[in-house]
């Protein structure tokens, strides 16, 4: 039966696309205004700070680490880029601030993880603690408003259009094709994640690749952090809050294994085009916004539930599991202990 | 098989039943059978010795009667009653199996009391009970150890006997030993082998699992010689010595022509500096081989040359080497390729195509990125030479069958930029004789090209097959053998002769 072994196999692959394509033909058919080009604008801008973010972190996962101090550092690079700009009046000083708020937490993390060998998720947890914290101490809690116009602008910026953010994530995304499908740079993260020892004994840089993975999370942080600031007008310390748990949550209904070593670029943007769906037409279609938490936790669960199936036996196993797996199944039928 | 021969019809009237017997296990792996309808018994009072290089289905055997393995048909009887072959470790223990594995499946951080009655009914008695559980069944080994103290501040030897305390204190009627004294010295060993006569003289049946002949000879009362998954030699031990069993080990057909073209060129390629103030050179285009124990220094030998055990002094075509990385040996042309292809080479996750090219790919770049294009043809050049068969090249390397994966392995050192050095640690082992054909018809190409390359091995048949000269690693002196009529076998007891 090829055909129905290749639907299974575009559906393990592709899971996640799948449940994007009903939920849109479920939206539509609920409310004709959800497959509009203003609403595709809208669900493009609410997802583009979380791609901006996802799309890095989904190399970072595949390299075999998890970055989860990047709602923080979100939060702290929004504050110190708004507060530079607050003091100094210039836009650029801002921006540059904020992203190297991001590039210093990205090569802490990444020197604490892939140099000194800690454990990412010890790390960065701490490091959410830190950055979080700093953002609160320096602000005493406070929104950070009176902001530059120039800097508010560059949230109302439209090209044909489109809004800049909208240009931005696209930016992300062809990063992330590049980095992890075209250069030889991919096949090392890959490598990192799936076999670290093999990788090494490979001449693979297994340091320098994972810590590189760190500064780029880092960076893309506080870009996002940037771009929230810049669309609400005003820095809070609370900016981020979140963005780590929503990531996270993209990168793996993307397909991505948590333990590294699998994963592809078109997979995390299915995912991250599935929550902002989700979340657009829920309220498109007037459902209760707290259904959404429940809807995307369930669909999370089922997504790798069905890829690691799928993966077991279709893609993973070797065909000689596979057949004492059959005949356990044969003999346990028979009774027989032979 | 045809040559699969159980115990003698004698022998098992003079013992009644058996207490173990296995019949027609049948173990295959993909398409490599381990394990080709043995029959094994063991009785009351015996000292089994199971013999074999590695893969002929020693340790096979062992995870099938300890329930590790399920095998693909076969029977077990213990003291004559079935025990259900399904790979379920605790229906063994309640036969009254155990294995002691060479290396104690003890928990560190756990007390020596608490170790020998984990996983147990007596794990819920109170702490005085299990500490007098544990005394008494230490006591039976002659051994007063303090039963408080953690597993971690115990030797070795110690360990083992916590071991063997805690297969002795549950009821116990066959006890397998995998390679018990491969990390003991000559006394501690001695006295293992007083405890397990000890066992035999109280009607336990025991099975020594080693690759050490004089210890078997030493201890054991039948033997048993596996070979290719079949059982080659079944006889009491009595009345043979070491080199009547090395002979028995040695396959006597090998299926395989050698070719025997030395390629060794009279310029020193590598030098090195090593332990005990040895100095090593090896010629330009030789296939120089390092024969020595399981686990010998010739492992340790490779390692070294690739960076991966800190400072060594050497010297590649008269420059200084002396890597602290792989990626330094990489950069100067010495490739490596360990002995556990599975765990440290393949990349399970990604493609066939990827796991070849993955330590080459910048020669493979077209504007930076990864050109396909020229990756295939890497690939079907490499597929040809070394025949690989099956599997699309972009589908995951794990489809390929374990011997087509183990040569995509080795082969990703063979078919980009050519090594200076070529380092395999036993680059034949766990693969059909066809494929071992193949890997040593691409070596002996390589060294047309003047590649120098190292085999350790700790199987004097792979040296035999692959090597033109090789080194009997052991000791603090390595002795070196040009290559002779019964080589292999001059070899093997120049070993055996060493250790002692």
């Amino acid at each position: 039966m090829p055909f129905a072994k290749n639907i299974q196999l575009m559906l393990a692959r592709n899971g996640t696309l799948v449940g994007l394509f009903i939920l849109v033909l479920y939206f539509h058919f609920s409310n004709e205004y959800f497959l509009s080009l203003s609403n595709a604008r809208n669900i493009g801008e609410a997802v583009s700070a979380l791609g901006v973010v996802a799309i890095p972190l989904a190399l970072l996962v595949i390299c075999g680490a998890v970055d989860l101090s990047v709602g923080s550092i979100a939060s702290f690079a929004g504050i110190l880029g708004a507060m530079t700009m607050v003091e100094t009046g210039s836009t650029l000083a801002g921006i540059a601030a904020g992203l190297s708020v991001g590039l210093v937490a990205g090569v802490a993390n990444g020197l604490l993880v892939s140099y000194l060998r800690l454990n990412s998720i010890v790390v960065t947890l701490g490091a959410l603690s830190v950055w979080g914290g700093l953002a609160l101490y320096v602000t005493g809690g406070r929104t950070v408003a009176g902001l530059p116009e120039a800097f508010i602008d560059l949230g109302l910026i439209r090209v044909a259009g489109i809004p800049l953010e909208i240009f931005i994530l696209v930016a992300a995304i062809i990063y992330g094709v590049i980095v992890l499908e075209r250069l030889p740079y991919g096949r090392r993260l890959k490598a990192v994640g799936g076999n670290r020892r093999a990788a090494f004994l490979l001449g693979v840089p297994v340091q320098r690749v994972q810590f590189l993975m760190f500064v780029q999370v880092g960076v893309a942080a506080a870009l996002a952090g940037l771009m929230l600031s810049s669309k609400l007008a005003a820095a809070t310390p609370i900016t981020g809050q979140g963005l780590e748990i929503n990531a996270l949550t993209v990168v793996l209904l993307g397909g991505v294994a948590f333990a590294g070593g699998i994963g592809r670029i078109s997979g995390v943007v299915a995912g991250l085009f599935f929550v902002g769906v989700l979340r657009n037409g829920l309220v498109v279609t007037d459902t209760s916004q707290f259904l959404q938490q429940v809807l995307i936790g369930m669909t999370l669960i089922a997504a790798v539930a069905i890829d690691d199936t799928f993966r077991q036996t279709l893609l993973g196993a070797p065909r000689s599991a596979a057949k004492t797996h059959r005949r356990k199944r044969k003999e346990r039928k028979t009774g027989g202990d032979l | 098989m045809e040559r699969a021969v159980g115990a003698p019809v004698a022998t098992e009237e003079e013992v009644g039943t058996p207490l173990l017997r296995m019949v027609d296990v049948h173990v295959a792996f993909g398409g490599n059978v381990a394990l080709a309808d043995v029959a094994f018994e063991v009785g009351p009072g015996e000292i089994v010795g199971l013999l074999g290089h590695n893969g002929a289905g020693k340790s096979t055997l062992v995870n099938v009667a300890s329930g590790a393995l399920r095998p693909q048909r076969g029977t077990m009887h213990v003291e004559g009653r079935s025990v259900p072959l399904r790979g379920n470790p605790r229906d063994m223990e309640r036969a009254g199996i155990k294995v002691i594995h060479q290396e104690p499946a003890l928990s560190d951080i756990l007390s020596v009391a608490d170790n020998i009655t984990l996983g147990r009914p007596e794990e819920s008695r109170s702490p005085r009970q299990r500490r007098r559980i544990a005394k008494e069944a230490l006591a039976l080994l002659g051994s007063g150890l303090d039963v408080d103290q953690p597993i971690s501040a115990l030797a070795f030897g110690e360990k083992q006997i916590v071991d063997l305390a805690r297969a002795l204190s549950t009821h116990l009627q066959v006890l397998f030993l995998d390679e018990p004294t491969g990390a003991l010295g000559q006394h501690e060993a001695d006295r293992l082998h007083d405890l397990l006569r000890q066992l035999a003289a109280e009607g336990h049946g025991i099975v020594y699992v080693s690759h050490r002949l004089r210890d078997i000879l030493a201890v054991c009362t039948r033997l048993v010689v596996l070979r290719g998954g079949h059982v080659v030699l079944d006889r009491p031990a009595a009345g043979f010595g070491v080199a009547e069993l090395s002979a028995a080990l040695v396959p006597e057909a090998q299926a395989i022509e050698h070719v025997p073209v030395d390629n060794a060129r009279d310029e020193t390629a590598l030098s090195i500096d090593w332990v005990d103030g040895q100095s090593f050179r090896f010629q330009r285009g030789g296939i120089i081989g390092l024969f020595g124990m399981a686990a010998g220094p010739q492992f340790a030998f490779l390692e070294a040359l690739y960076g991966l055990r800190g400072h060594v002094e050497a010297e590649i075509e008269g420059r200084r080497y002396n890597p602290h990385s792989p990626r330094d040996a990489i950069r100067r042309g010495v490739f490596y390729v360990s002995a556990n292809r599975e765990r440290d080479g393949l990349l399970a996750d990604m493609s066939a195509l990827d796991n070849l090219v993955l330590p080459w790919m910048d020669d493979l770049t077209r504007f930076l990125a990864l050109s396909h294009a020229k990756a295939a043809k890497a690939y079907a050049q490499a597929r040809q030479a070394l025949n690989v068969e099956g599997g699309h090249m972009d589908a995951p390397i794990v489809a390929l069958s374990g011997g087509n994966r183990q040569k995509l392995v080795v082969g990703r050192w063979l078919f980009g930029q050519k090594p200076k050095v070529l380092l395999l640690s036993q680059p034949t082992q766990g693969v059909d004789v066809g494929a071992r054909v193949d890997i040593a018809r691409a070596l002996r190409r390589l060294t047309n090209d003047g590649v120098t390359v190292l085999i350790a091995s700790s199987e004097s048949d792979e040296i035999e097959l692959l090597c033109d000269r090789a080194y009997v690693c052991e000791g603090t002196s390595w002795q070196e053998f040009e290559r002779s009529a019964d080589w292999s076998e001059r070899l093997l007891e120049a070993l055996i002769r060493r250790v002692g």
